[in-house]
Parts: C-alpha cells; sequence; structure tokens
C-alpha cells in the first residue's frame, strides 16, 4: 500500500481518539477544531519523518501534543496547562483506550437505542443542537440543575451500558 | 455525583473554571486510573458531538402513513374504508368482552396491570436499531434539479445519512457535511455518503470546500483514484463513459493515491497543490489537465450564478510547456471579467480598475484566462482557441518592456487596468481590498488585436526581462506579474 494512502488510513482509524486527546487538553471545543486541522496537516507534512513500522497513535499524539505547545501563550493564559505527570498519565490512558475506541463506537449505536425518551430528548439537545445547559433548562422548562443531573445520568447510561459490552469482550 | 465527576461534567459541557483544573490535574497525576476512566468518558463526549447521533424515522414511511390515514376521512376518496375499519375494529372487540367479560376483568388486577402498563410505556420508548440512523449532512441548497423516476427525489433540508444514495439528473445541489465540509454536486451524477468524511463519487462533478474541516479530513473516492483533503477547495470530475477522473485543486493542496497500483501504467501518489489538475486514467495514469472551464466547477454563492447569457468565447488554452512533474492548468472565466475577478490561480491577486472609475467598459463581463503569475520566470507560449470572432486584450505590466511579437501584432490602448496584490511569498504582508481603485500594488497596460475568424492564436513568451539599478543590470524581477488574456466577442 502506499505511503500517503496508508497514512490516511491509519488517521481515519484513529482521529476520534487524537480528537478525544486534543479536547482533554485544551477543552475549548470550537478550537479543538482548528487544532486537530492542524494536526493532520503536520502529520501529512511530516510523512517522511515517520516510520511505518512503529505504533501510529503515539506519534499522532505527539504531533498534537506538539501543536498545543506552539499554542502555549493562549494555553497558559487559560490556565489550561497539566503537570507533567498528569500529562503523562492523559497520554498513556489515550494509547490504551484507543484499543477499545472501536468496540466502544459499535456499543454506542446499541447502547443508544436502550435510553429512555428523557434521556434521548436532552441528548439531542446537547449533542445534536449543541447547545448549552441554560439554553436546555429554558427550551424544556427546567432548572439548570435539571439538566446538569440530566446530562449526567445520560452519560453515564451510555457509559455503564458500554463498559459492560466491553466486558462481556473481555476488555478492561 | 462525587466532586471530581461534578468537574469533569462541567468540563465536557465548557463551564469549567481556572480553579478547578488544578484540581483536575491533581487528580489525573494521582492515579493512571483516574486517567483512563478520564479519556474513556472524553472519547464519549466526542463522539457524541461528532456523530450528532439522533434518530431519524424514515421519511417517505411517515408521509405514506400520514396519507393513508388521512384518506380515511376523506368521504369522497374512502367512505367505504372508514366504516370497514370501525367494523372490523369495534365489534370483535365487542363481542369477545360480552362473551367472556367475567375472566377479563377478574385476570387482571390493578397492580399487575400497572406493572405491564409501565413495562410497555418503558419498551416504546426505546427504539430499534433500524431506526438509528447516522446523519453525515444536509442539503442546504439546489438549483434546477432533476431525478429518475425511479430513484429518490431530495429536498432542501433533508438530512442524508450513511449509506444513502444521490442519483442526480441534471441541476445543482449543495450538501453542507456535518464534517464542515462543503459540496456542490453537478448533474449527471451518482454520489454515495459514506459518512460525514467520506463519500464515493460514482459519475458527475464535485466541487468541495473542506478549509474548516470539523475534524479529520475529508476523502472523496472515484473508481480510479482515491482524493485525501489536506485543507483545501478543489474539484473532482468523474467520466465513467472513458473511465478517467479529473483532480482540479483551487486552494490548499490535495493527495491523490491511485486506486489499481498493479498496472504498469500507474503513477505513484502524488501531493496535487494549488493551481494544479491532473487526470487519472482507470489504470492509475496520470496526466496534465491543461484548461478547465471555471463554471464547471461551482461552489459556495456560485452555485447559484445564472446560466450563461452568450456562448463563451475562449473554449481552450494550451502551452508549450514540457515538465510533466508541473501540472499547472489554466482556469477559463466565461462572461465574468469585473471588479475583483481574481487574475491568477497561484495567487489571490485580483483585477481591479486603478481608480474609482472601475475597469474599461469594454473589458467589463469578458472572458479571461487565470494563469500562473509564476509563469513570469520562465513564460511558455500560449495558444488561445477561440469560437467566434473576437477582440482578444492583452494587460501586460507596465514595467515589462512590451517584446516584438506584442507591438507587431497588438495595437496598445490608452487605458489602464490595475492590479491588487495578496501575499505571496515575495510580499507576505499584502491583503487584497474590495472594489475599484482601493489597494492597486502595480499597472497594467491593455493591447488588442482583432481577431477576424474563430480558430487559434498564440502568444508568445516574455523574454527574461533586465531592469537596471544603480547602473548596474539584472536579469529579472521576480516582483513583476504576468500578463493576463481577455476576450470579447466582436458584434
Amino acid at each position: 500500500m502506499d505511503r500517503h494512502q496508508e497514512l490516511a488510513r491509519l488517521w481515519t482509524r484513529n482521529l476520534s481518539v487524537v480528537e478525544a486527546y486534543l479536547f482533554s487538553l485544551w477543552g475549548r471545543g470550537e478550537e479543538v477544531e482548528e487544532l486537530l486541522q492542524e494536526t493532520i496537516t503536520q502529520i501529512f507534512q511530516q510523512i517522511d519523518k515517520y516510520d511505518f513500522d512503529r505504533p501510529f497513535l503515539p506519534w499522532a499524539l505527539g504531533v498534537a501534543r506538539n501543536v498545543v505547545f506552539r499554542h502555549r501563550r493562549d494555553f497558559a493564559r487559560h490556565r489550561q496547562v497539566y503537570s507533567q505527570k498528569a500529562l503523562e498519565n492523559l497520554t498513556r490512558a489515550f494509547e490504551e483506550v484507543s484499543e477499545t475506541e472501536e468496540i466502544l463506537r459499535r456499543s454506542l449505536r446499541e447502547c443508544f437505542a436502550r435510553l429512555t425518551v428523557k434521556s434521548r430528548q436532552i441528548c439531542r439537545l446537547r449533542y445534536e443542537q449543541n447547545l448549552g445547559r441554560e439554553e436546555i433548562a429554558k427550551r424544556q422548562g427546567i432548572s439548570v440543575n435539571a439538566v446538569k443531573i440530566g446530562l449526567y445520568r445520560l452519560r453515564e447510561q451510555l457509559r455503564t451500558c458500554i463498559k459492560r459490552r466491553l466486558q462481556s469482550r473481555g476488555l478492561p | 455525583m462525587n466532586r471530581w465527576e461534578d468537574l469533569l461534567n462541567d468540563y465536557m459541557d465548557g463551564l469549567h473554571v481556572p480553579e478547578s483544573h488544578d484540581e483536575l490535574d491533581r487528580w489525573l497525576a494521582e492515579d493512571p486510573d483516574h486517567a483512563r476512566q478520564y479519556a474513556i468518558r472524553m472519547l464519549l463526549h466526542c463522539e457524541l458531538l461528532r456523530c450528532r447521533w439522533s434518530i431519524e424515522s424514515p421519511r417517505n414511511e411517515a408521509i405514506h402513513q400520514r396519507t393513508f390515514w388521512w384518506s380515511l376521512f376523506d368521504l369522497k376518496k374512502a367512505r367505504y374504508g372508514v366504516v370497514t375499519v370501525i367494523a372490523l375494529t369495534i365489534f370483535p372487540l365487542l363481542a369477545w368482552f360480552l362473551w367472556d367479560q367475567e375472566r377479563f376483568l377478574a385476570e387482571a388486577p390493578p397492580d399487575v396491570k400497572q406493572k405491564e402498563m409501565e413495562q410497555i410505556a418503558v419498551e416504546k420508548s426505546r427504539v430499534s436499531l433500524q431506526e438509528i440512523r447516522v446523519p453525515a449532512g444536509r442539503i442546504s441548497q439546489s438549483v434546477n434539479v432533476q431525478w429518475p423516476l425511479t430513484e429518490q427525489r431530495w429536498s432542501v433540508g433533508d438530512i442524508l445519512n450513511e449509506k444513502d444514495v444521490i442519483h442526480l439528473v441534471s441541476g445543482r445541489m449543495e450538501v453542507q457535511f456535518n464534517s464542515g465540509a462543503l459540496m456542490t454536486l453537478v448533474g449527471p451524477a451518482v454520489l454515495e455518503i459514506r459518512s460525514a468524511y467520506l463519500v464515493q463519487l460514482q459519475s458527475g462533478i464535485a466541487t468541495t470546500r473542506a478549509e474548516n474541516l470539523k475534524s479529520g479530513l475529508f476523502r472523496i473516492m472515484t473508481p480510479w483514484t482515491e482524493v485525501v483533503d489536506l485543507g483545501t477547495e478543489f474539484g473532482v470530475r468523474v467520466d465513467p463513459k472513458n473511465e478517467e477522473a479529473d483532480v482540479v485543486v483551487f486552494e490548499g493542496a490535495v493527495g491523490l493515491v491511485p486506486i489499481d497500483q498493479s498496472s504498469e501504467e500507474f503513477t505513484p501518489s502524488r501531493i496535487l497543490q494549488k493551481g494544479e489538475a491532473v487526470r487519472v486514467s482507470k489504470h492509475g495514469r496520470m496526466e496534465r489537465v491543461v484548461s478547465i472551464e471555471n463554471s464547471a466547477y461551482p461552489i459556495g454563492d456560485n452555485i447559484l450564478s445564472p446560466s450563461l447569457k452568450r456562448d463563451a468565447v475562449i473554449t481552450r488554452v494550451t502551452d508549450d510547456r514540457r515538465d510533466p512533474s508541473s501540472p499547472k492548468y489554466y482556469r477559463i472565466y466565461h462572461a465574468a471579467l469585473d471588479e475583483d475577478s481574481r487574475a491568477y490561480v497561484d495567487r489571490t491577486h485580483e483585477w481591479n480598475g486603478i481608480t474609482e472609475e472601475g475597469i474599461p467598459y469594454y473589458l467589463r463581463g469578458a472572458d479571461y484566462v487565470a494563469g500562473f503569475n509564476d509563469d513570469k520566470m520562465n513564460c511558455p507560449e500560449v495558444t488561445i482557441e477561440l469560437s467566434r470572432p473576437a477582440m482578444l486584450y492583452l494587460l501586460l505590466d507596465d514595467r515589462y518592456p512590451p517584446p516584438d511579437w506584442l507591438t507587431k501584432s497588438f495595437e496598445k490602448l490608452d487605458e489602464k487596468i490595475g492590479l491588487d496584490q495578496g501575499p505571496s511569498n515575495f510580499h507576505q504582508s499584502y491583503q487584497t481590498g474590495h472594489g475599484p481603485g482601493v489597494s492597486i500594488d502595480t499597472i497594467h497596460s491593455i493591447w488588442r488585436r482583432r481577431v477576424e475568424s474563430p480558430g487559434t492564436v498564440t502568444i508568445g513568451a516574455l523574454p527574461r526581462a533586465t531592469i537596471e539599478l544603480d547602473g548596474k543590470t539584472f536579469k529579472e524581477s521576480t516582483s513583476w506579474s504576468m500578463y493576463g488574456i481577455v476576450a470579447q466577442p466582436l458584434e
């Protein structure tokens, strides 16, 4: 297989993990999109530096981390700087969970189907329409705290359901 | 909800504050398992954000159901239907109740009935997997579209889900993908949606703007090549009859990967830059596309452009360039020259009037060719194919000494046209302005030649110019600009 084709394949397979990693380092969703675009550009520009015999994700996470560090001035202003130890744990965690990412994504579809009407409604407002807690509360005629709890329950329901599926496949 | 779950949920909802970040940091540093739990939650959150999970009822089925039930109340159409449905529904139930009413009432104690009803309510609140369709995008505009009788017809606002296939007979349709990519499809075309990031173009023309992707990279598969977006605007034309695909880059760059790499003819995959275009054969061989028509690849506001008021004057452009590693193309704009018209394919420079009066009236609405500004360093001989008698204009940078072939066959006019330069390697701080007389950087003189019959006209190469500074002669100036070519039909 051609190098560019192989790199595109590897990137497509791992982009969810890199995106989540960037989000966990940066926090602000709208800027994560730009960082991700910069990461992919860097990865393709550095194709000659990549050793295809070595695992892709640690290299990609390294490129993503460097992209974040390049924007460090902004980063420091918002005090979103992790300590060395936290960053190490985080990077290793993302490398590990990447093995379960594909199953996670497939399980999500099944777990989503098991949600109650109320949870699906709140999910649609938060994730499909990208609304904040206050806006959801206004639309639903409930308190912001009730939305916060509703979102927490929704995420927990999905996480527990996915965890059960991962465990049934012998994964941690 | 404990403290760290509270922190994580605030983080996912964009409500984290700097003070809580230190707390989160300590928690992550404390135990690798904490980081793992955090990573799984972030993956889940991003997946929900990225895919925008939703539940869609099949549209046609819903319409069909609505039509059927409403038809029962249309007495003119279905007066017998109403009677039949009432009779079939009510009478058996009534008969059963009267026949076995004791058992009916005795078998369902209130608490059991309540539990059953609750169970049914819970089951009803769940949906089957078939009902969940992963949306990939939405149809945002359409112009004069026609659909085959046997295939699905799409409307503006319709959601496109993974595995949907668009069969467009004619017209133009715009799709806004959830990944952020914007695509215009020109019919006849067949497009299969694989996801918000991947489509298969089986035939037709698709122009894509993918510069602000929400994540990752956008890819278009064709039967003969895979086109990988690297932050760009590009066009793909698939011609199943001739078994070839054209790929044209308007901004940024794309990666090209031929599908059939077993053939002896195949060209290894390559990156195409702005201003480059290739034709890929079914065996993976890549050849330069020398010129393209701008209107063939509409995107953004251009999708609504009215059809041409007249036939094209410039139909083709070729040159004597021989370098196979440089697949540069000429972009032909029909009836389009106006203020702020893009001048070159490799720069964002624009043509403008040098004063507020604007560009000379006889150039307005003319056909013109956007070539390579970099050709000023190594100018080729260019041949223009004209479909009808025309006035041919050449716009030459005033700093260039006019070459002999120009003074012999063209006439110099008194009017001038300006070039408003965008950023380049030499002038990185330059920005284009808007409208005539604004931000004009270089002045071009206008030369004309009357061409009485259709055919080809060859424009000579520009000799390597020299300039003198402080008594010294320099071979060339890289700051000068390449000429422009314009044609207006003769009345």
